[in-house]
């Protein structure tokens, strides 16, 4: 509360100024010719009592269906949009890169550090990314502390553990705070394989009590398809320079997936990107969790998946930026309908595919579009981490449009494409895994080849660990996945196109910085 | 003259929460446990060199010689948060133990390399601390004349030692502007190594320059005309300069520039991004009373 008090004598002054302002064009402006200037002058006291006080972290309210909403609203920041968890998943891989373009994209260096694995404990998208994905897990949490039902307290865990596994995937120790716990104490901290535990019993807690669907809602097959990935990447997460995969863990995923899979719920959809459009809610039969968003009124970022990629001169005019590498793109086989194309309501308005977008661009009449230059618009599949040939600079690199742009919602930047987490696809293929790693080839190979010709791909005749890795990659690219395979099928240290090979530090991030003074982390070795 | 020592202590500081913790809570305000010293010397003459019945001059002139310092904070606090494209998410200047308060911690630029682009220490993945918004010595200087009803007087001010980091050069006047439409500035074009047009925009010590100064910061002309007849006394002329000139090697428009860059409540100091430029202003005034 503040209180000004006027007081002490005043000074009447009376002056007549004539002003000349001469600025720097060296225009001279006669401003006033008589002017009376009245001039108070005076003590001025100022009395501040400080009210403030920052208790257990702004929420306060017991209406636990508004919370149980925040905590998916939550969720947006470091999920949806390629800024946050989707960054460090993808750019760190061998599917994604933001290529250094002059004037644009260098950014301190940000992004190079990501695809080169150089980052460093100060890294703003990987500091920023662990806030927000604790802020999830702080606010769902905070759900607990208001006697939710039995329904509404599991979708909150869910959410919790879900954040959480991330938290675990990148920095290999999961800070967690008690319901209601004061928020300027430092936190607990579990480790991997404390808290790889807690998952495993969290979810197999909460799944009797979580609902059915939709996919937008926490459910039971999301849960199940966690725990599959929690017994899945359990080996690499304990042991990432050599992971390991105990038999026991590998039946479970088996197991989860026929739970799912002989529930005759879900089927490969026919057009791989309708799980993507704008209606994939209605025209998906294989998503499994998503994040729902409400064109023009209520949505994430999801719009950001495509605008980063797309060049200036392109509707919707794009940041130019991201691209994936020829390397990925060269192992799609041409019938591979994952490789994208015309797609209806999108390229009709615009010209844009779905997919891959390489060669000329063109707008919706199929005339050529061009670049800033004035040459022709002709992404190439030739790119590198800095850019050095100015008429190079704008077309290199090929774009990704993995989610069908939603032109209906524009110019509220409000699309209405769901956010994807997990797929159908993904059960089958970790399933296929979990056979493969258990020496059960022939049964994953049949899987494989399952996917594969609903994909339009040519069947395998054989399958391993290589091939498998190259498939899931085909099928979840730019799903932000990527680096969780890449570790798990031990690769992730290898050099490839535009990244040489690299210290085992950076199998994990690096705490922040700004977290050190919880004296519960102990940063991870190398950093 | 006065030497002084000042320690200041408990800074408050926005820290920011330990996650887990609501995103919407950005910052809780504590007292750090760090210090901040201003150690120097402070000097004043003053000198009244003529005083007669009709004519006077004196002379006066003040420098006070500083050294700043942070101590005992742990970790690193960043501010300066740099603007335009490319630079994204950068950050300057750090709060942080033995560097001066806002210190500049960048890549180390080691000029163009034969095809035009930026060279930096380790490829640029290491940065140091390269630049120091914190003047070592601080001036003034003040003139007065009088010659029976005519005065005069001017003070200059300057300082010394503190460097400027340029963010307009930095990402508005890039070389990379040739060709899409937009101006950069004659220093790129002229230059013995052509700068490509491909090389990045990037934050460095290219763009710390060195801010000392000296400005004539206003100089005033008066005639005392006293009174005119029973209804006005004590009348007075006078024309009056602000800004009248600047000394400096500093390439923007201003050295006396701070343009707010903090950080989450964090202040910063030294960047000049786009402000406006200070006006040079004249001023013609009649006083009186009645």
């Amino acid at each position: 509360m503040y209180h000004i008090l006027l007081q002490g004598p005043s000074i009447l002054a009376l002056t007549f100024p004539f002003n000349l302002i001469f600025d720097n064009m060296k225009n001279i402006y006669i401003l006033a010719v008589a002017a009376f200037v009245l001039t108070v002058t005076g003590c001025t006291k100022l009395d501040e009592s400080l009210n403030g006080q920052i208790g257990n972290g702004g929420i306060g309210s017991g209406n636990v269906p508004a919370l149980l909403n925040a905590s998916y609203t939550a969720m947006r920041n470091p999920y949806q949009g390629p800024w946050g968890w989707w960054s460090l998943q993808e750019f760190p891989s061998d599917e994604a890169i933001v290529p250094t373009r002059a004037g644009d994209w260098d950014d301190n260096g940000a992004w190079r550090a990501l695809h080169l694995h150089r980052w460093a404990a100060d890294h703003s998208r990987i500091s920023d990314t662990f806030r927000d994905l604790n802020s999830v897990s702080y606010v769902a949490t905070n759900v607990l502390q208001f006697n939710p039902t039995a329904v509404q307290g599991a979708q909150a865990r869910f959410l919790r553990a879900f954040a959480q596994f991330s938290i675990l995937d990148g920095w290999g120790q999961v800070p967690y705070r008690e319901p209601g716990e004061d928020v300027t104490q430092p936190s607990k901290v579990r480790k991997a394989p404390e808290e790889i535990a807690y998952l495993i019993s969290e979810l197999t807690a909460i799944i009797p009590n979580l609902p059915d669907g939709p996919a937008y809602n926490a459910n039971k097959d999301a849960a199940k398809v966690l725990l599959m990935k929690c017994y899945l990447n359990k080996g690499a997460f304990l042991n990432r320079t050599a992971p390991t995969f105990d038999a026991a863990d590998m039946a479970k995923v088996i197991a989860l997936a026929d739970e799912m899979i002989s529930s005759g719920k879900y089927s490969l959809t026919a057009k791989y990107y309708d799980n993507f459009a704008p209606a994939n809610d209605q025209l998906s039969k294989e998503n499994i969790f998503t994040a729902q968003n409400i064109g023009g009124s209520d949505a994430g970022a999801v719009k950001d998946i495509w605008v980063p990629g797309l060049h200036y001169n392109q509707n919707p005019s794009g940041y130019n930026g991201f691209s994936t590498l020829s390397d990925f793109y060269n192992k799609f086989e041409a019938a591979d309908s994952r490789r994208g194309g015309v797609y209806a309501g999108m390229t009709n308005v615009s010209g844009i595919k779905v997919g891959f977008l390489v060669g000329q661009q063109v707008d919706q009449n199929g005339a050529n579009l061009k670049d800033r230059r004035g040459n022709n618009l002709i992404f190439t599949p030739e790119v590198s981490i800095i850019e050095r040939d100015p008429n190079h600079l704008e077309v290199a690199g090929i774009r990704v449009v993995k989610y069908p742009i939603d032109y209906a919602n524009l110019a509220t930047n409000l699309a209405e494409n769901d956010w994807v987490y997990f797929r159908y696809a993904d059960v089958l293929l970790m399933k296929a895994e979990a056979q493969l790693r258990s020496n059960l080839t022939a049964p994953a190979l049949v899987i494989v080849n399952q996917l594969r010709t609903a994909r339009g791909a040519s069947v395998f005749s054989t399958l391993n660990l290589d091939n498998l890795l190259d498939e899931r990659g085909r099928e979840f690219f730019w799903e932000g996945v990527r680096r969780q395979d890449l570790i798990r099928f031990n690769k992730f240290l290898l050099p490839w196109q535009e990244k040489p090979a690299d210290d085992p530090k950076y199998l994990v991030f690096p705490i922040p910085d700004n977290q050190l003074s919880n004296p519960n982390f102990i940063q991870n070795s190398g950093y | 003259m006065d030497y002084f020592n000042k320690t200041t202590t408990d800074l408050l500081f926005p820290q920011i929460p330990l996650v887990p913790a609501n995103a919407g809570v950005t910052v809780t305000w504590v007292n750090l446990p760090g210090k901040i010293t201003n150690k120097g010397v402070e000097l004043t003459l003053n000198a009244n060199i003529i005083e007669k019945a009709d004519f006077s001059f004196s002379l006066g002139g003040n420098a006070t010689f500083i050294k700043n310092e942070v101590r005992d904070i742990v970790g690193v606090i960043k501010t300066g948060s740099l603007s335009g494209q490319g630079l994204s998410g950068v950050t300057l200047e750090v709060i942080q133990d033995k560097l001066p308060l806002f210190a500049m911690v960048t890549r180390q630029y080691n000029g163009l390399n034969a095809q035009g682009f930026s060279t930096y220490t380790d490829d640029g993945f290491t940065y140091y601390y390269l630049g120091n918004p914190n003047p070592s010595v601080i001036l003034g200087f003040n003139a007065n004349v009088r010659y029976k009803k005519l005065t005069f007087n001017a003070n200059l001010n300057g300082s010394l030692g503190q460097e400027i980091y340029n963010n307009t050069a930095n990402s508005v006047l890039p070389v990379s502007n040739i060709g899409i439409g937009k101006n950069t500035t004659p220093d790129l074009v002229n230059s013995s190594i052509q700068e490509s047009l491909a090389n990045p925009i990037a934050s460095s010590s290219r763009y710390i320059e060195n801010g000392s100064y000296l400005k004539l910061a206003n100089a005033t002309i008066g005639y005392s005309i006293g009174n005119i007849g029973t209804a006005i006394k004590g009348l007075n002329v006078f024309v009056n300069g602000q800004n009248l000139f600047v000394i400096t090697k500093y390439k923007g428009f201003d050295p006396e520039v701070n343009v707010d860059k903090g950080v989450n409540g964090v202040p910063s100091a030294g960047i000049e991004y786009v402000p406006y430029p200070t006006a040079r202003t004249f001023n013609f005034g009649v006083n009186f009373s009645l």
